[in-house]
């Protein structure tokens, strides 16, 4: 980024942070899949995720967030695709990602 | 705590042993209180030290429980439950008290820093697993007290299978609900040979001993059916007449031996798309009566059914060129988007289709040079296929459910409204999305085929105990959506009518207007000429695809 732009410019990458503190880089067309990531670093709202490109997530463990990660490229991966394999989502975590799913509108 | 089977009877020898059934379950109602599951509050921490729950439990599929978690010094705080039940109770005395935990929605945050400590990271990182019996549960137990009516149907069934009566009436039996697998034993029906006496066997008993099954459920209060039915190949004639049904599930389609299907007198206001495939010429069904149900209307009809010339089908070719020709004029000169002229434009379209459908056929089967006087008679105008006539506007649902702005979908239409207009051209509308096309599912959907139909949980996880586990933030939206994919599941799933892959949440859905009139009757009442179909789709790109399709070839999953 320019000097003129940080902290406040777009980045090609953002960063999702889990509860208890892993970090997830992630592309930012992938990443506002989900609404409320998209909301969250929309730049107009001036919230403090937006400036950053950081959002953080305080009811998201790393297992979890690592989990939506993977299904932000699952999604973008396969945007056009006929064919789109199940992504797998393991027993004892569903019920947390279902949850995740309900926070991040996706 | 007994077993925790509350309320429920051990019905595993149902399927295979209806007499036993009877008696064992006669006993049992008395014997077995039936209770409500209240054990799980919301609040409640899973406590794998509560040894009530152990006879349900079987940790052997169950990754988190090998010896390392049981190592001294971790404590059980690795199954105390998952990160958003966790709760000042679950964290030891000395730790700091914790921060209410559940999901708030004020994006505006910047606040969301600051994780509280008292959730180490160890045990955050870890799996929090679900609470065991929400994955052991035994399959073959069924929540069922049987009900006086529901008793004399095991009798009747008990009676069919021993005598291998193929006619199964259970018109008028009083019976409110049947119990999902009440009806399986039907499956092992077999037919007698009719051969009896010391005579030596005719050419007649040696016909097949497949059973022709034919199921009368009618005259009952049913406001569902038992997911097996749906699975009974061999059904041959179903009437569900006179109940209490508002939907019929897409897994009717299933049912590939259907000659005679009556709905009549239900409160139905469509047929599930899916049933298409059982007409016309790929499908058996040459009887189907749907009248009366409040269907929706696609169009206000204009005239009485004697005053239109137009229901009266041709039984010739010039009929048909006259009727086209009266039709185009009546168009010309109505009102342009009047009712008359709506009406006029369906029926002209309804009438084109078939001509161009006796043309093709005639064309197939004879030299062109014969054709005009081949058409001069025309046996049977209607081919019995059926024909897609109009649409309503595509509906798209978001991620959980829940309607895009800007659209009604027809399924929601309120009861008291009838018309749920459609257009003959099939539009069709991007939906509002980063990718208007894309087939991928949703992570709620994604999770939702893992609760709904994984090994794991099939059959085990109830939607109370599920709901039980749920925080009391969680989106009513969400809740309305887990509760619908339960149901879908209990009526046999459903699948998408383009992919054809098993899904939870519909993100399209529009009615169809077909005409279809069975065994190639003379006229139809107006309210048979459109009946509507409504078509679910499990994505945007399969909406797209799926849109305006006249291919009814549905396979299977
Ligand atoms: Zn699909």
């Amino acid at each position: 980024m320019t000097s003129n732009a940080p902290p406040s410019g777009q980045t090609d990458y953002v960063t999702l942070v889990s509860c208890d503190g892993f970090e997830f880089k992630v592309q930012r067309s992938s990443a506002e899949i989900a609404e409320a990531i998209r909301r969250m670093l929309d730049p107009r709202t001036g919230f403090y995720e937006a400036i950053h490109n950081r959002c953080e997530f305080s009811d998201i463990t790393g297992l979890v967030l690592e989990k939506v990660v993977e299904y932000l490229y699952y999604n973008e991966k396969n945007k056009d695709a006929k064919e789109v394999p199940d992504m797998e989502i393991p027993p004892e975590m569903t019920l947390e990602v279902l949850m995740a799913a309900d926070f991040l509108n996706v | 705590m007994a077993v925790e089977v509350p309320g429920e009877i051990a019905m595993a020898d149902v399927p295979s042993s209806p007499p036993a059934a009877v008696t064992v379950t006669a006993e049992s109602v008395p014997a077995l209180p039936s209770r409500k599951r209240t054990r799980h509050q919301p609040s409640a921490r899973f406590n794998l030290t509560s040894s009530d729950d152990a006879p349900l439990f079987s940790s052997d599929d169950f990754n988190d429980a090998s010896v390392d978690n049981y190592a001294p010094g971790r404590s059980k705080r690795q199954f105390l439950g998952p990160w958003w039940q966790h709760s000042s109770q679950t964290v030891p005395d000395d730790a700091p008290q914790p921060q209410p935990r559940g999901f708030g929605r004020n994006l505006d945050s910047g606040i969301f820093m600051g994780s509280d400590d008292t959730v180490s990271s160890e045990d955050s990182a870890t799996s929090l697993p679900l609470p065991l019996d929400l994955r052991c549960a035994p399959r073959h137990y069924m929540s069922v007290t049987l009900s006086e009516p529901e008793l004399r149907a095991v009798e009747l069934i008990r009676y069919c299978l021993e005598r291998g009566e193929e006619r199964v009436d259970l018109s008028n039996y009083g019976i409110q609900s049947l119990s999902n697998g009440l009806l399986e034993p039907l499956h092992q029906l077999i037919k007698h040979p009719r051969h009896a006496g010391t005579d030596l066997p005719g050419p007649e008993s040696y016909e097949v001993l497949v059973p022709a099954l034919q199921l009368f459920l009618s005259g009952n209060s049913l406001r569902s059916i038992p997911r097996e039915v749906w699975n009974f190949q061999s059904l041959t004639v179903l009437s569900l007449r006179n109940n209490e049904l508002t939907e019929l599930p897409p897994s009717i389609g299933r049912l590939h031996n259907l000659v005679e299907l009556n709905v009549s007198g239900n409160r139905l206001r469509w047929l599930p798309w899916e049933l298409l495939r059982l007409y016309g010429k790929n499908g058996k069904l040459r009887r189907l009566t749907t009248l009366p149900n409040p269907f929706v209307q696609g169009l206000k009809f204009t005239g009485t059914l004697q005053t239109i010339r137009q229901w009266h089908f041709p039984s010739t070719s010039d009929g048909l060129r006259d009727v086209l020709q009266s039709l185009q004029e009546d168009l010309a000169s109505s009102t342009q988007d009047s009712a008359e002229a709506i009406q006029t434009a369906w029926l002209l379209k309804l009438h084109n289709l078939i001509s161009a459908e006796v043309f093709r056929e005639h064309i197939s089967t004879s030299l062109p040079s014969e054709i005009p006087h081949l058409l001069r008679s025309i046996p049977s105008i209607r081919k019995e296929q059926p024909l897609l006539i109009a649409a309503t506007p595509l509906s798209y649902f978001a991620f959980d459910g829940s309607p895009l702005p800007g659209f009604s979908p027809p399924s929601v239409t309120p009861e008291n409204v009838e018309l749920v207009p459609a257009s003959l051209t099939l539009d069709m509308k991007q939906p509002p999305s980063h990718h208007p096309s894309s087939r991928a599912p949703s992570l709620l959907e994604l999770t939702l085929r893992t609760l709904t139909t994984s090994s794991n949980f099939s059959n085990s996880v109830t939607l109370s105990t599920l709901r039980s586990y749920l925080p009391r933030t969680t989106s009513p939206a969400i809740i309305r959506t887990i509760n619908l994919a339960f149901e879908v599941q209990e009526n046999g799933g459903r699948n998408c009518s383009v992919c054809k892959r098993a899904y939870a949440i519909p993100r399209a859905e529009w009615i169809e207007y077909w005409h279809f009139v069975p065994d190639g009757a003379a006229k139809a009442a107006s309210g048979e000429m459109f009946v509507p179909h409504l078509r679910r789709v499990c994505s945007f790109g399969c909406a797209k695809e799926g849109r305006g399709a006249e291919d009814v070839e549905v396979g299977e999953r």
